[in-house]
């Protein structure tokens, strides 16, 4: 009776998530056509918001093109895109918690509009290259390099979730074993740097379970800034209309408008993913599973997140090296 | 016991389309085009070349044209432009210029562009340049089918009205009518096509599965 009633909310609640994130890719035509429609209207406001500021730079000038930056943010992100699925997958199947899935959210927008004006400025200022070489300069070095570090912590879940099933199964045997244990998981870090990390989260003292908690945060704070490693396009055609036309600190301004609408979608996405994962969950609690194999099942939905992770990095990675050059942007 | 493998079946399902749902990478628009086709159709009904038209977004087209404006007088004269349609030229010919031109299905070879001219109209660039069909297309026997896309879809092109085709000396028989593609299947089929990354001349790409169809018939149903 119970195991009906849990396998029944999981299919509910996995087919809820599916519907919502297929939706967002557009097997709902109509809301495709939607997004199309205002991705192209909404850079038609920003062109018109810059012009607008250009005649008379006043707070309604600043407001109205705040408000186009974000919600073109918002419509990019709602449309498909690597940083969402690999950071709504993160938040689905590891440990972390909800207000790290949204900080991590922002802090991958975060990055993406720091690149993108890092790299336009110095385009713009020192090299004098036009946007055109920036774009290019993004899809040959940038997009690999984000796709093979989301490989790569993808990898390093999977190893962290194989290693905290392996060390537990011994330390049944005696306490002493988890700290000899969590020692191996440092990555190279050293122990002090690791208990801090084990204070923030409320733990009184290391296992091995705190010990992954940390590393999984780390591997959660790699993998919001590889996924923002490639700019947006748009921010890129936004920095360079701003720039050309003298006006430096609202292109950085719209940059990071750009980036909070973003950050805001993706972290939804996440929260929704978070969402998805907790009631089943708290439904396991409901059975009188044994703690080993919730655990279990816990490591071995990290294991398969990370896998998932790995495989999605490894695809677009090979794609990218694959792809030509586009012949215009 | 049975609880936790269907627990972990389930997290399966879910992250399995958590993966394709992410497949496609950076597949929505950056830059938009307006563009307009003339199908040189003779007297006799076969066609010969297609004129393009691209009316470039006002973003795309004032970053692309900064500091064209060589001589200083304010205005971004074709002649200022010659340099950078010349270098797109170059590198769309291998892209057939975005163009797919069929009959029956099959694509019909085309040649180098010609006549090409870049201008900057109301703020928005625009490249005009006429593809000619390697052998002239009897519309007699079959409707010639005509698409522009960018097959990685990082640019939108479309064609805005009825009015964005012409079809030259066409006999009264002849008639062109613009099709939207199928709103349903384009998903599925684009993350499909995105996973094995078909971004390559020729390829179909997302950009094929939102392309509209222009299609020139004379005297068929």
């Amino acid at each position: 009776m119970r195991a009906a009633l849990i396998i029944g909310a999981v299919v509910a609640g996995t087919a809820v998530a599916i519907a919502l994130l297929l939706g967002t890719d557009g097997t709902l035509a109509g809301f495709t056509d939607y997004v199309r429609g205002m991705q192209a209207t909404l850079q038609q406001a920003l062109v018109g918001g810059v012009r607008r500021w250009q005649q008379t730079p006043d707070g309604a000038a600043l407001g109205a093109l705040g408000m186009s930056c974000f919600l073109y943010g918002v419509f990019h992100a709602v449309g498909p895109g690597h940083g969402k699925a690999v950071l709504t997958t993160y938040a689905a199947t590891t440990d972390v918690s909800l207000p790290r899935v949204v900080a991590l959210s922002g802090l991958s927008a975060f990055t993406q509009a720091t690149v993108a004006v890092v790299l336009v400025s110095v385009a713009f200022w020192v090299i004098g290259a036009s946007a055109r070489w920036v774009n290019t300069q993004a899809e040959r070095f940038l997009e690999p390099a984000s796709y093979a570090a989301i490989a790569a912590v993808g990898l390093w879940l999977v190893v962290g979730g194989v290693r905290s099933v392996m060390p537990r199964r011994v330390a049944l045997a005696g306490h002493g074993h988890d700290h000899g244990h969590g020692h191996g998981h440092g990555h190279g870090h050293d122990h002090t740097h690791r208990h801090d990390a084990e204070c923030c989260g409320g733990h009184h003292h290391p296992t091995a379970e705190a010990t992954t908690k940390g590393a999984s945060l780390r591997s959660g704070i790699v993998l919001a800034m590889a996924a923002g490693l490639r700019p947006c396009t748009g921010s890129l055609l936004v920095l360079f209309l701003c720039f050309g036309l003298g006006l430096w600190t609202l292109g950085i301004v719209a940059a990071y408008a750009i980036g909070v609408g973003t950050a805001i979608t993706v972290a939804a996405l996440a929260a929704g993913a978070h969402a998805a994962r907790h009631p089943a969950a708290w439904l396991a609690r409901l059975t009188d599973l044994p703690a080993d194999s919730t655990k279990n099942v816990t490591a071995g939905v990290k294991v398969a997140g990370g896998a998932i992770i790995l495989l999605l990095g490894a695809t677009l990675l090979q794609a990218a090296l694959k792809a030509p050059a586009h012949p215009i942007l | 016991m049975t609880t936790a493998p269907a627990r972990f079946a389930g997290s399966l399902a879910l992250l399995a389309s958590l993966t394709f749902a992410g497949g496609s990478a950076q597949a929505h628009p950056h830059v938009w085009i307006d563009a307009t086709v003339g199908i040189a159709v003779t007297a006799g009904a076969e066609a010969r070349s297609v004129a393009v038209t691209w009316m470039f977004d006002e973003m795309y087209s004032t970053v692309a044209v900064f500091g064209l404006d060589t001589d200083g007088d304010g205005v971004t004269s074709s002649a200022e432009l010659e340099l950078l349609i010349g270098e797109s030229m170059v590198s769309l010919q291998e892209w057939n210029y975005f163009l797919d031109v069929r009959q029956d299905g099959a694509r019909l070879k085309t040649g180098k562009a010609v006549d090409a001219v870049a201008s900057l109209e109301d703020g928005r660039l625009v490249y005009r340049y006429t593809v000619p069909l390697a052998a002239p297309a009897d519309l007699n026997a079959a409707p010639l089918v005509v698409r522009a896309f960018d097959p990685s879809f990082y640019i939108d092109v479309s064609f805005p009205e009825d009015a964005s085709v012409a079809l030259g000396a066409a006999p009264a028989a002849c008639s062109a009518r613009i099709t939207e593609p199928p709103p349903m299947q384009e998903t599925m089929l684009g993350e499909a096509a995105l996973l094995d990354n078909d971004f390559a001349p020729g390829s179909e790409g997302l950009g094929g599965q939102y392309a509209q169809k222009v299609t020139v018939a004379c005297g068929q149903p």
